[in-house]
């Protein structure tokens, strides 16, 4: 069982993962001078997600969305189930790729990407078989070297800061709602944090939403300071903008380059996110074959994440191009699609039961 | 053997027995003692572990004087105990042979049917001496001694509290050694003292002759680098720990007494923390803390930094790191590690090593591998200094066994570092995180109070509040974790 | 297999990875560290001309004693190609060391490639993740390949003692401004705005001389590097130059905070008087559909420098205030209007209209045609060790 306040810094630093190494630029390039709108828009709609999340958990509580999906469709929950095992390892797959290219472009151009996932899913494999309290613990202990840190030194960074990089403001407000997949990346994605729910002692509900909320406003307020700082011409066209910020601060002569310290939080984050989503599809696989050992299971998902890593997208572009078309109806599918029907069916079937039980 | 007459002959055939079960060792003494005309009272004890004046002053005078006290003995008392002299012989011997072989007096008086064992213990060894291991400038000097008898004193000396429970067992079938568990009933958590009691009990184990015999018995993990145990020789520490509610075991024949549970951010503390002013302690306590990260990741950061990520390395350090490297033979990565394995071979030999040497060892190992190392091109300056840098480091650390684990780490943390940089060194510092988070210390979680959180605690984890602002009483969040349950 | 026997298959499966390869890795000593790049374009022929200049680790601070004194501290390495990216792979011809950019201080481009674009070169360095483009960029006056092999006294390293004087001029003498570098010229040329970059140049030589001549050399004045005036860069390209006393107008007007001396006509003499920007605010207003941009300057100046004139009474200095206003605000009209009838908008009044009034329908039309009215405000703040000038009366009046 894990508290309420690990259950809230998993759900920022799952929503902030990946979010802040890879969309930064492609929000900006789209919202220019007002892209800080578009995260807090977008938040604003995870966080009604969340809302249907929520109440399908409660209609059963103590059940994951998996188990949920067995109780509603009986054995055709099991598909369901796998449909979201392979969901979860798809966006695993996915967070995997983002730190190896992230790591290839910027410090270790040389080194195989394989190695990076594999080293990334044995510390996280390791750390999934010691169960849900050391996810949430390790969170807890590892939140605070990232947000001091980050927020210090994007602070510092400030020296830079020019407004009339930010002006004229509020152009074309309507512009930012068309960035649809931010949606789906990252907000629809903390459906796997449902995989965690009923393990949350009391208070979850709110943990998310405050917990979305906060990501959608840290998103925001990073958007908007890299806006500042690096002018919307330059943050909409450099792939890692945040990391450019920090390249480019220097503190006197001495620490020029601070960049790596950036490098080590953000990489953290992404394994928070992988982490999650080992668990959720680890505990799917739990839930519906209910094995007695841990380790082979983790092991061939291991496999089958650092594969899926290698292969899920051939090119940068192509990664751009299908986060920007699929992305919103993919998640979707997952997150607000199967949720429903299957709250759906079990209002109907509850209905019906206890008619018959009336009658 | 068949069944004896009663009277005489059971004393001297005890007497001859035993002297025979023993294989008739020089120490073991037995004498005939005559207080009036017809009785003979055998005394039987093995000269090399009993106090000889108690004896001579005490038994045998009072005995030949006939006024040794006749009336019946209480059974539950420890120093003078009576057997029933009634019971199967075979019962009576083994019950004797025992008696002996833990310094115990035998008085068989054969014609009046008693037989009596009287404690006069008294093993040779250390008197009561300053801790070894853990010295103080401010605070007591007093260590345990390898008596547990003296160990037991020292703790009742500092705690004058009826609720203190000392419990006795005997652990090993082969050398019987006395284990004691010692806690404060009105503190400790039930189930604490359950678990450590069971623990206890389940040991299978034909010997104990020092307190980590039974760590390895009763920690709850045992592939960790991490104590899960704390050991201390200190008494006042000790007392301290029992009054936070722990349970401390304590072994015959060893100064380390073992307290449990033990949390991660107690492994910083010194007793001297709660003897120095509270700012003066805090200070201390953050440079323990910086000591540790540089003990661990020091030398590997520098491979990290020096083969990896060098535009991390401002310019002019660059290039001098640069040109003291000009000519230089190894990679960087392994020219630490084998520096810190030289460092290491130095420290292991300075520790077993015969007194008279040392000089000439830290000679060697200051000239000839630092100076002499630089000097001829084979190793740069900057890996020296990193390598002393970690090596004083790790002294900083007040527990020892915590000390040990720190350089394990570190050699793990290098090859990392060789082998992907920052990124091995990150993936290296989260597996280690998780396993601390993980870690539980008799059902306590290692990282309470940081992991899971508890802000009540913290006044005496990063900082060591002043006494009069910590809440009175509180007992620490390990402890109350426990009782919850 | 039992338990241990897989973890220990997992921990020899670890040690196999460990032991293989290390793909990243590189010895501090198997690096060039490059100080200072040069880009050159031969209009002609389109060749590209990469100039690197390596720092001489030897020379540089080492534990074994004396650094090496006869040895040169950079090296200049040059390799040409169709492109850049030709020209860098090219390198390794003449290198023996890995390229390192990231400690890079400066950027120098001469100045025909300059006035052909040098857009090729910044989309180049940017598209380098290791190339870092917070570091000035500078127009080479004459030849690139003169100055990437000149040596300079007292601070060894060109780019040190080029990035260093920069610094200093700011500081001391504002002919250098603070937006310089890569990322600014290309953030300014991607908003359509001008930015003016410092030029260097070499001064006269005698001779081919090595770094133990040059810094054996008392007269440092010759055989070393000069950074002087400003070259004006509008859409990539270098359009013209400014001279020194106009370049501390330019960074006066564009809100540059620092000091300089500037000499003022007064009272049929000359005064010199040291002033410190203090705060500059614009202003647009509309008169009959005209824009007018509102620029408002305050000075403070100290009288360290004025060894002509010393104001004695508050009404003498309230004068001279009154006379600086002016004269400064006539000054800075002066360079405006000169700058304004070449076409170059050094102000940025176009980028001042996007931003206050984004629907302009012509806004190249409406900042040619705003009116920029400039006020200047100087208050007296320090004066220097004497409460009146020695006026050979020995203190009679």
């Amino acid at each position: 069982m894990i508290s309420r306040a690990q259950f809230y810094l998993l759900t920022v630093n799952f929503t902030l993962g990946t979010t802040l190494f890879v969309t930064i630029n492609e929000i900006i390039q789209r919202g220019k001078r007002d892209a800080w709108l578009m995260p807090l828009w977008a938040g604003a709609y995870g966080m009604l997600a969340a809302l249907l999340w929520i109440l399908l958990l409660r209609s059963s509580p103590g059940k994951s969305p998996v188990q949920i999906a067995r109780e509603a469709w009986g054995p055709a929950g099991v598909i369901v189930g796998i449909l979201y095992l392979l969901w979860f390892c798809m966006i695993g797959a996915w967070a995997l790729r983002n730190v190896s290219d992230f790591m290839n472009v910027t410090i270790m151009p040389r080194t195989p990407p394989s190695m990076f996932h594999v080293m990334f899913l044995l510390v996280a494999s390791y750390t999934v078989v010691q169960g849900t309290e050391t996810i949430g613990r390790l969170n807890g202990i590892v939140t605070p070297f990232l947000v001091f840190p980050f927020w210090t030194i994007l602070m510092l960074a400030t020296v830079d800061w020019d407004w009339e990089r930010l002006l004229p403001a509020f152009q074309n407000p309507w512009e930012i709602f068309r960035f649809t997949s931010l949606m789906g990346f990252p907000f629809m994605e903390t459906f796997a944090l449902m995989m965690l729910y009923p393990k949350v002692r009391s208070g979850a509900a709110g943990a998310l939403l405050l917990g979305l909320a906060s990501a959608a406003m840290s998103i925001s307020l990073v958007v908007f300071m890299v806006t500042g700082l690096l002018g919307p011409e330059r943050a909409g066209r450099i792939n890692y903008p945040i990391y450019t910020v920090v390249q480019e601060v220097e503190f006197g002569k001495i620490i020029v380059n601070i960049h790596s310290v950036l490098i080590v939080i953000l990489i953290t984050l992404i394994f928070i996110k992988l982490l999650v989503l080992l668990y959720a599809a680890f505990e799917t696989i739990r839930e519906l074959s209910r094995p007695a050992a841990r380790w082979p299971h983790l092991v061939a998902l291991s496999i089958l994440l650092s594969a899926a890593a290698v292969v899920i997208y051939e090119n940068p572009i192509q990664n751009r191009i299908l986060s920007n078309k699929i992305t919103f109806a993919y998640d979707s599918f997952y997150t607000i699609l199967i949720p429903s029907l299957m709250l759906l069916s079990l209002r109907i079937r509850r209905a019906i039961q206890s008619r018959g039980r009336r009658s | 053997m068949g069944r004896r007459t009663k009277g005489r002959s059971i004393g001297s055939d005890l007497a001859g027995d035993i002297q025979t079960m023993l294989g008739s060792p020089p120490d073991l003494v037995c004498r005939s003692l005559i207080p009036d005309g017809d009785r003979i009272v055998q005394c039987i004890y093995l000269d090399s572990l009993v106090d000889k004046r108690t004896i001579d002053e005490f038994i045998v005078s009072s005995v030949q004087q006939n006024t040794f006290a006749e009336g019946p003995a209480a059974s539950g008392n420890q120093y003078i105990q009576e057997l029933p002299f009634t019971a199967p012989y075979e019962t009576l011997r083994q019950q004797v042979l025992q008696a002996v072989i833990t310094g115990k007096c035998v008085l068989i008086d054969a014609v009046r049917e008693r037989l009596w064992l009287i404690d006069t213990y008294n093993a040779p060894g250390r008197q009561v001496d300053e801790p070894r291991t853990e010295p103080t400038i401010r605070g007591p000097y007093e260590g345990f001694t390898e008596n547990i008898r003296i160990n037991i004193g020292l703790i009742r000396k500092r705690i004058a509290n009826p609720s203190l429970r000392f419990e006795q067992m005997t652990i090993g079938s082969q050398s019987g050694s006395t284990v004691m568990m010692v806690y404060m009933e009105n503190l400790a958590p039930e189930t604490l003292v359950r678990e450590v009691r069971s623990r206890l009990a389940a040991i299978r184990t034909d010997s104990v002759l020092e307190s980590s015999y039974v760590e390895e018995y009763i920690e709850d993990r045992i592939l960790t680098p991490f104590p899960t145990l704390l050991n201390t020789e200190r008494p006042d520490k000790t007392a301290a720990h029992l009054l936070e509610g722990k349970v401390a075991v304590m072994v015959n024949g060893t100064p380390f007494v073992l307290i449990a549970p033990l949390t991660f951010h107690e492994l910083f503390n010194s007793a001297e923390d709660y003897y120095q002013r509270a700012d003066i302690a805090t200070f201390i306590r953050w440079i323990r803390l910086i000591s540790f990260f540089a003990a661990v990741f020091a030398p590997s950061l520098f491979v990290a930094a020096t083969t990896f990520h060098q535009e991390l390395i401002p310019t002019e350090l660059l290039i001098s790191l640069s040109a003291q490297r000009e000519g230089v033979p190894l990679p960087a990565f392994l020219e630490v590690l084998l520096m810190e394995i030289v460092f290491e071979i130095i420290r292991e030999a300075g520790l077993r090593m015969p007194r008279a040497v040392g000089q000439a060892l830290s000679i060697v190992g200051a000239i000839v591998l630092g100076q002499a190392a630089v000097e001829a091109g084979l190793i740069s300056a900057a890996v020296v200094i990193v390598v002393a840098v970690t090596g004083i480091t790790n002294f900083v650390v007040p527990v020892y066994s915590f000390g040990m684990s720190q350089r394990l780490l570190r050699f793990t943390f290098i090859l990392l570092a060789g082998f992907m940089g920052l990124f091995g060194v990150l993936c290296g510092a989260l597996f280690l995180l998780a396993h601390l988070v993980s870690l539980k210390s008799f059902g306590v979680p290692y990282l309470t109070p940081l992991a899971p959180a508890n802000k009540d605690d913290w006044r005496d984890v990063l900082i060591r509040a002043p006494r009069p602002s910590m809440k009175p009483n509180l007992l620490p969040a390990s402890i109350r974790r426990l009782k919850r349950k | 297999m039992s338990r241990r026997q897989r973890a220990a298959a997992a921990v020899l499966a670890l040690c196999a990875a460990l032991l293989t390869s290390c793909w990243d890795k590189v010895e501090i000593n198997e690096l060039s560290l490059v100080s200072l790049a040069g880009l050159d374009r031969d209009p002609e022929s389109g060749i590209y001309t990469v100039y690197l200049q390596v720092i001489n680790p030897a020379t540089g601070a080492s534990a074994q004693g004396a650094p090496g004194g006869e040895q040169a501290p950079v090296y200049t390495y040059t390799a040409s190609g169709k492109s850049p990216g030709e020209a860098q792979a090219s390198f390794y011809n003449v290198l023996p060391r890995r390229m390192f950019l990231h400690h890079a201080k400066a950027v120098l481009i001469s100045e025909r490639a300059a006035r052909q674009g040098m857009r090729d070169f910044l989309n180049f360095s940017e598209l380098q993740p290791d190339a870092r483009t917070s570091i000035p960029l500078l127009v080479v006056d004459g030849s690139i390949a003169e100055v990437m092999r000149t040596f300079t006294p007292l601070e060894r390293n060109p780019a040190d003692s080029i990035v260093s004087r920069l610094d200093l001029m700011y500081d001391f003498t504002l002919k250098a401004g603070r937006r310089i570098e890569l990322r600014d010229v290309i953030e300014r040329v991607e908003r359509e705005e001008m930015v003016v970059i410092p030029i260097v140049a070499a001064t006269s030589k005698t001779g081919h001389l090595n770094s133990f001549d040059v810094n054996a050399e008392i007269d440092a004045n010759r055989n070393q590097l000069r950074v002087s005036g400003g070259a004006v860069i509008r859409d990539y390209r270098m359009v013209g130059r400014l001279n020194e006393g106009d370049l501390v107008l330019y960074h006066v007007l564009t809100g540059e905070k620092g000091r300089f001396v500037r000499r003022f006509p007064f009272r049929g003499e000359h005064i010199t008087v040291i002033m410190k920007t203090k705060r500059m605010e614009r202003r647009l207003d509309w008169q009959d559909g005209k824009p007018v941009v509102r620029i408002r300057l305050q000075f403070e100046f100290s009288t360290i420098a004025m060894k002509e004139y010393f104001p004695q009474t508050l009404d003498e200095l309230k004068k001279l205030e009154q006379h600086l206003n002016q004269v400064f605000a006539e000054e800075l009209k002066t360079f405006v209007d000169k700058t304004r009838r070449k076409g170059w908008d050094l102000l940025r009044i176009r980028s001042l209209l996007h931003r206050k009034a984004p629907n302009l329908p012509d806004p190249d039309q409406a900042a040619s045609e705003a009116e920029i009215k400039i006020e200047v405000e100087t208050r007296l703040r320090g004066m220097g060790n004497l409460g009146g000038l020695y006026d050979g009366a020995g203190g009679e009046p």
